[in-house]
């Protein structure tokens, strides 16, 4: 294949392997894609051109000897700047981690290295993880490959950005409150929010212990489960990644859909969606239905509470985490972090404590609700067309609960449950900005889930699309 | 009301927490809290006794259970 980007992420791995591509000839296209692309995207904070192509080299050596490193042998990724590598500077999106220096390395990172991934580069992400746009008041705001003008989603603003600009194969992202999900979905690539304890959080950049996850954005179903694969499973390193089995997803990934059901909310997560997306959605109901799966609805009790709950639990804990910087230099926050920041010093510990103790019950009814009656649930992630970076420039003013709000608001629960959900290209509006959907699932379900979304991907194509110019 | 609201969290935010806020802040971040607040009451009558946040990981365990 003379275009490397035409090769999805497994198809490149396999190519490296049968050496019709060297890990080198990969690592340096991307780099050069990466290069062209940031005067027009902004979504990388820093190049590790040279580690890179040395680890390039490195893998097309091991090969020549007869050696394969692991499954990602040679492949090119690019990573959230929020995972520390030791030595390498990791700014969190933040000015006040600009120079900071981690001394280990993330259990995700090591574990994408032992499996032969590179890393290019270092992305572009909302200031601390802290933001569903991709605006970012230090580096810069990040812009969507298929429209300059319109935001990428965050917090991973860089990696969904770079990921559908296929500048790099796939991408580490954190989501606490959408922030895989919204850039997956607004670039037009697949993205997963895995169950809370799937993925260890060691040498991730913390925001709120309770509500973190990490999780891939990848081109396709199937790239984004071999990287989950990849990264999942207990780590002496974390005690809350638990020790739940990690099968081999991609085994199942074409079964396809027949005698499944899928659930259509009845409740909350469709309130808000202007007339394209609930087309586009009905779309999507369609085309699962022709593959044979069963639709039904379901009403989801206590959302609206969950969401609320949610940002309490968001709030303490994050502001908890910053209290000495905001005490100290709160000059060198952005106004809207530091906004929310504050928001979060104003709970009681009695209120915070009680939306923890709470999870629980809604877990259950929420099981009750949905999970005993359907193997998935279908949901928006945005239900309104992708937003420019101009209309949603809001920074702490009194607008920014109410945009902020609209963005999050179909994942943000989800994040409370602690359940897996997977992001979904799945049409365009008419401005030429992806729509994507979210299939929400049982505790480490995602196998079922990446099942249920490749029978979608095989169907529509729209993983195939390019934005214009890349 | 609102004044008073906003007055208690400037005094609060610098006394218990050492952060100053303005009396502006204090106002907006007074409008933030309020349906956060009103949610979390209306949410907490359904907690029962015994419910300690490591409950979720048991619960979580329940649905993770098997298939539909």
């Amino acid at each position: 294949m003379s275009d490397l980007t035409e090769f999805d992420l497994v198809g490149l791995a396999a190519a490296i392997r049968n050496k019709d591509v060297s890990a080198r000839e990969a690592a340096a296209t991307c780099l050069a894609r990466l290069d062209a692309a940031q005067p027009r995207l902004n979504c990388v904070i820093r190049f590790d051109r040279d580690d890179a192509l040395a680890a390039a080299d490195a893998a097309d050596a091991a090969l020549a000897r007869g050696q394969i490193l692991g499954p990602l042998h040679g492949v090119p990724l690019a990573h959230k700047d929020m995972f520390y590598r030791a030595g390498k500077i990791a700014t969190c999106g933040a000015k006040i981690r600009r120079d900071f220096v981690p001394d280990h390395t993330a259990t995700v990172l090591r574990r994408l290295d032992a499996a032969g991934a590179l890393q290019l580069a270092a992305l572009n992400m909302n200031e601390f993880a802290y933001g569903p746009t991709g605006h970012n008041a230090h580096f810069g705001p990040c812009r969507n490959p298929w429209s300059p003008e319109h935001i990428t989603g965050g917090s991973s603003s860089g990696s969904g950005a770079a990921v559908a600009a296929r500048l790099v194969f796939g991408a580490l992202g954190s989501d606490t409150g959408g922030s895989v999900r919204i850039p997956a979905a607004l670039c037009g690539v697949v993205g997963i929010k895995t169950t809370s304890g799937r993925v260890s959080r060691y040498g991730a950049m913390p925001l709120s212990f309770s509500l973190d996850t990490v999780g891939p954005l990848a081109r396709t179903v199937r790239d984004c489960a071999l990287l989950t694969e990849i990264i999942s499973g207990a780590d002496p390193d974390d005690p809350t990644a638990g020790a739940a089995p990690v099968p081999a997803w991609s085994d199942g990934l074409e079964e396809g859909v027949r005698g499944l059901r899928l659930g259509v909310p009845t409740a909350y997560f469709l309130d808000g969606m202007t007339e394209e997306t609930r087309r586009l959605y009905a779309a999507v109901l369609d085309a699962y239905r022709t593959l044979g799966a069963e639709i039904v609805e379901v009403t989801p009790s206590g959302v609206e509470e969950m969401s609320a709950l949610s940002s309490i639990v968001i709030a303490v804990e994050a502001a908890a985490l910053h209290g000495n910087w905001v005490r100290e230099r709160p000059q060198d926050y952005s106004d809207q972090v530091r906004t929310r920041l504050e928001i979060g010093f104003h709970h009681p510990g009695t209120r915070y404590l009680e939306a923890l103790m709470l999870r629980a019950r809604y877990l259950d009814a929420f099981g009750r609700d949905v999970l005993d009656h359907v193997d998935a649930m279908l949901a928006p992630v945005l239900p309104i067309p992708v937003p420019t970076i101009a209309e949603t420039d809001v920074g702490g003013s009194a607008a920014m609960n109410a945009t902020l709000g609209l963005l999050i608001r179909c994942c943000r629960p989800i994040n409370y449950l602690g359940l897996p959900s997977l992001a979904l290209p799945a049409g365009f509006t008419a401005n030429g900005l992806p729509f994507g959907v979210q299939l929400v699932g049982r505790p480490y379900a995602e196998a079922r889930l990446f099942r249920i979304g490749r029978a979608y991907e095989r169907e529509t194509l729209w993983h195939k699309r390019r934005p214009p110019g890349f | 009301m609102a004044r008073l609201r906003a007055e208690t969290l400037e005094n609060w935010a610098r006394e218990a927490q050492g952060i100053e806020l303005s009396h502006e802040r204090a106002a907006a971040l007074a409008d933030s809290l309020e349906p956060l607040a009103a949610a979390a009451q209306a949410a907490r009558r359904a907690l029962p006794f015994d419910c300690e946040p490591a409950l979720f990981l048991r619960v979580q365990r329940r649905w993770q259970g098997g298939e539909r």
